[in-house]
């Protein structure tokens, strides 16, 4: 006891937006959006005392605000689509891990990599300073000639807001092991191939690590070169403001 | 290092017992290998597919020199239901089973129990002139998944379960122009057959 150790039990990389994982006793503040019964069972020490919830991860109204856009991907697509949902984190009612302390990556999993439940791993990224996170997907495409058969591209983003230096944090650590530098147009994070689950092949998946936040891209569908990344993860990088 | 010590006490015990036993017991039942963490439940899904699942659509037609930032009163078509089906007894609850699906397909799927939107709904995107189907929808997850719990001091791995779950991840709206040719399978190429 109190030495540290590797968590071990289930792995859920990114419950963190929906209701499935983390909770909502008293659900004010959740923007229903398209979810009519949202949620679940309680995370950690959220149940309610006096007037204010202690609740580790609450849902946020549906905004955009600092995500992409389709049409600063696609300035013409003809087509479009988009969701985008929302988490504030307060590491003082999420479940700490007793005496667990992450050492190492599990660089199988998705992003942020980390192995644990899902409570487990909620705890930990409050515990590692994120006190936001922004998902979002939108697809769209270029202009195309007539009659052309159009696949329509897809970005999932998910913005990590940190109250400490990204850089320092454990997703960049984690990185580094999972993936490999980059730098483009003068961004700069770390890149990796993940399995789509819509085309069965493998896709690229962007880290960027800012000042006081991250920002995980994937880049899912087929048509993607690597002169379309520069300008996107630029945009990302300006919207997000991290 | 628990789950570890563990594994050494049950070692240890069923080896004492046996050295103990051995010069004057033949019939004393073989020393079984440790193979688990005793009490551990390890479920998995052995296969989950995505489906792009329309929920809400509608026709807009937007005449030369307007535009359209609102479609509203998109119609409700479809609901997905999150839920999970056992097909053998289990120590598992619905949501821990939920939670390995999401973990399998490493975006977030709504809890057992949840529905999609069960009104109509409005669409905001500014749209110029065109005919559209406007919708709603996400990408339902299916899967089946297995669960086995450690037992007799981490030497079998019982049965613990089997079944079915369903769930979907991040709704989202979208528009598709009834003049594109989309690739089957997408939300738009859905969205322009029911629609347009």
């Amino acid at each position: 006891m109190g030495k540290p150790r590797l968590l071990s039990a289930f792995v859920i990389a990114s419950c963190l937006v929906m209701a499935a994982c983390t909770s909502h006793p008293a659900d004010s503040t959740v923007s229903p959006q398209k979810t009519a019964t949202g949620s679940s069972s309680a995370s950690s020490s959220g149940e309610a005392s006096g007037t204010a919830p202690k609740i580790c991860s609450t849902k946020l109204p549906v905004t955009k605000a600092g995500m992409l856009e389709v049409s600063d991907v696609w300035h013409q697509s003809g087509s479009v689509f988009f969701g985008y949902q929302a988490v504030a984190l307060d590491s003082r009612y999420c479940a700490h891990p007793a005496g667990e302390e992450l050492l190492s990556p599990s660089c199988g999993q998705h992003f942020p990599w980390i192995l644990g439940s899902a409570t487990n791993v909620t705890a930990i990224m409050a515990d590692a300073g994120v006190t936001k996170i922004s998902d979002g997907t939108i697809r769209g495409h270029d202009v195309v000639p007539a009659g052309t058969v159009i696949d329509p591209q897809e970005i999932r983003e998910k913005v990590l807001y940190l109250d400490r230096q990204a850089q320092n944090s454990i997703f960049a650590r984690f990185a580094k092991t999972c993936a490999k530098p980059f730098n483009l147009a003068g961004v700069s994070g770390y890149r990796t191939k993940i399995r789509s689950l819509d085309t069965g092949k493998d896709i690229d998946a962007f880290l960027v690590v800012g000042g006081h936040g991250l920002i995980w891209m994937e880049f899912d569908e087929t048509g993607w070169t690597e002169a379309k990344y520069p300008a996107i993860l630029k945009k990302a990088v300006q919207k997000a403001q991290v | 290092l628990r789950n570890t010590a563990n594994i050494a006490v049950a070692a240890m015990v069923l080896a004492g017992s046996t050295l103990a036993a051995s010069p004057a017991h033949a019939d004393i039942k073989p020393l079984l290998p440790v193979i688990c963490h005793n009490g551990e439940v390890t479920t998995s899904f052995t296969t989950v597919t995505a489906d792009r699942t329309l929920t809400h659509v509608r026709y807009f037609s937007v005449p030369a020199g307007g535009s359209l930032d609102v479609a509203k009163g998109v119609t409700k078509i479809a609901t997905i239901t999150a839920s999970v089906k056992f097909t053998s007894d289990t120590t598992l609850e619905a949501n821990e089973v939920i939670a390995k699906e999401s973990e399998k397909v490493g975006v977030e799927l709504a809890a057992s129990g949840s529905m999609t939107l069960q009104t109509a709904t409005n669409v905001t995107y500014h749209m110029g002139p065109g005919a559209y189907a406007v919708f709603a929808g996400e990408k339902k997850f299916s899967g089946s998944w297995s669960s086995t719990k450690c037992t007799n001091n981490g030497t079998r791995e019982a049965p613990n379960g089997d079944g079915t779950a369903v769930s979907f991840a991040v709704p989202g709206d979208g528009a598709a122009s009834c003049t594109g040719n989309y690739a089957s399978g997408t939300f738009e190429y859905k969205a322009k057959a029911y629609g347009c």
